[in-house]
């Protein structure tokens, strides 16, 4: 992508070097920068349907704000089953209405809004489908995707020396281990739904 | 808002900075304000788009939406930036970088912000994300003293690592002859290092590294 015409660094300095410009574009760019940028690059005309494609942003954008401050305002945690309820809300649809009329089954869409559904079990076109006779927004659905994992990201090692027991002093939920217990290893699962929530989003980007 | 109502009674159709700004703020002229801010940045944006993404215009107009998706965002939630134009072309330029980073990593997380940091900007930063706004204010001052002793250093490393310019377009944005040009990268480079290395944020991950690497 980039020419490098100049001499290779030291070890220690292409280490630092590569955090440095993986890190440049970060903090706003210079003034210089941005005027030379400028003037080096030309501007062509937005097309109609690129100007009519930035209105459904804008329109899509309001829509996100709106649902970050209905999440705030009821402490909710963001998922993508919160956000689908969200926008059927917002259209005044009912589950039963939004299956009939996106032609999806009832229970599949009621799991997906309960958070009830796997990547592995979300289909990309049915969801694009949805997404899209809702009005929602691509980005917010990537971000939201990693919810839909299931699985635990770890799993503790089991062996007839382990010993896992509630700790009734180390806090709600975490797991008081022995000294010499073996570390918890990822647990595959995980990373295959981690691979599937990849596919999911590759998928919608191309079905947009 | 005043000078949003200055600019709607003399129904003027060039928006300034500020009143793009304050009309995001405002609901009410929020949609107006996204597309004066888009009539008048667009073009630009989707000009340098289109370069990072080597003429491919279908993904310049993809990144272009995403971009100001962005933008609408969180100028509806934030104060306004130092300077529009300027963050506008961050903005794109750094959704254009994380897309071509996600491609070459495609890891689903990578880069991933949770939606409460970001969108909602309440919740308290995660210690991950404090130490990556450490690093990046370490970096943004290595960049002013970068350009307090020469700007073009600063342009010529953001020209090429952040607006993806190959050397002949630098050379004929810049003017400065291609044959001088690697040298001047060059010494870009080492001040950057050096500079960096001042800065003890990263220098104690640099140290990091060091007694990583120790056997």
């Amino acid at each position: 992508m980039m020419e490098h015409d100049t001499e290779p660094l030291e070890p220690n300095d292409e280490r630092l070097w590569e955090l440095l410009t993986s890190c440049l574009g970060n903090e706003e760019l210079g003034a210089e920068t941005v005027s030379t940028l400028e003037a080096s690059t030309a501007a062509p005309p937005l097309s109609p349907g690129l100007k009519s494609r930035l209105g459904r942003v804008a329109r899509q954008a309001e829509a996100d704000l709106e649902f970050a401050t209905t999440l705030e305002k009821h402490r909710q945690r963001a998922t993508l089953g919160s956000y689908l309820t969200f926008l059927r809300g917002k259209a005044e649809w009912t589950v039963s209405e939004t299956a009939k009329r996106v032609r999806l089954e009832f229970q599949w869409l009621a799991d997906l809004e309960r958070d009830a559904l796997a990547p592995t079990e979300i289909p990309a076109r049915r969801l694009a489908e949805l997404l899209k006779r809702l009005k929602g927004s691509l980005e917010m659905v990537e971000r939201l995707l990693p919810s839909t994992i299931q699985a635990p990201r770890q799993i503790a090692t089991s062996g007839r020396d382990s010993l896992y027991r509630r700790g009734s002093s180390t806090g709600q939920g975490r797991w008081s281990e022995p000294p010499d217990a073996p570390p918890a290893q990822e647990n595959p699962e995980y990373r295959e739904q981690l691979h599937a929530v990849e596919r999911l989003r590759e998928q919608l980007r191309a079905l947009w | 808002m005043a000078t949003l109502a200055s600019a709607e009674r003399a129904g003027s159709a060039v928006w300034s900075d500020d009143e793009i700004c304050a009309g995001m703020r405002d609901p009410a002229h929020r949609e107006r304000a996204f597309r004066a801010l888009h009539v008048q940045y667009g073009p630009r944006l989707l000009g340098l788009l289109t370069r990072i993404c080597h003429g491919d215009q279908d993904r310049a107009e993809d990144l272009l939406c995403r971009s100001l998706y962005k933008a609408y965002v969180h100028l509806a939630q934030s104060p306004a930036p130092r300077s529009l134009r300027a963050w506008l072309y961050t903005v794109a330029t750094r959704t254009a970088l994380d897309e071509l980073r996600q491609s070459a990593h495609r890891d689903p997380l990578y880069h991933s912000v949770p939606l409460d940091e970001e969108l909602l900007q309440t919740a308290a930063p995660t210690e991950e994300a404090g130490s990556a706004m450490g690093l990046d204010a370490a970096v943004g001052a290595v960049l002013l003293e970068l350009e307090a002793e020469d700007p073009r250093y600063r342009t010529l490393l953001e020209m090429e690592h952040v607006g993806i310019c190959d050397r002949g377009e630098i050379a004929a944005a810049t003017g400065i002859e291609r044959k001088q040009l690697s040298q001047y990268l060059k010494r870009a480079r080492a001040r950057f290092l050096v500079l960096a290395r001042q800065q003890p944020v990263l220098a104690a991950l640099e140290r990091g590294w060091t007694a990583e690497d120790r056997p």
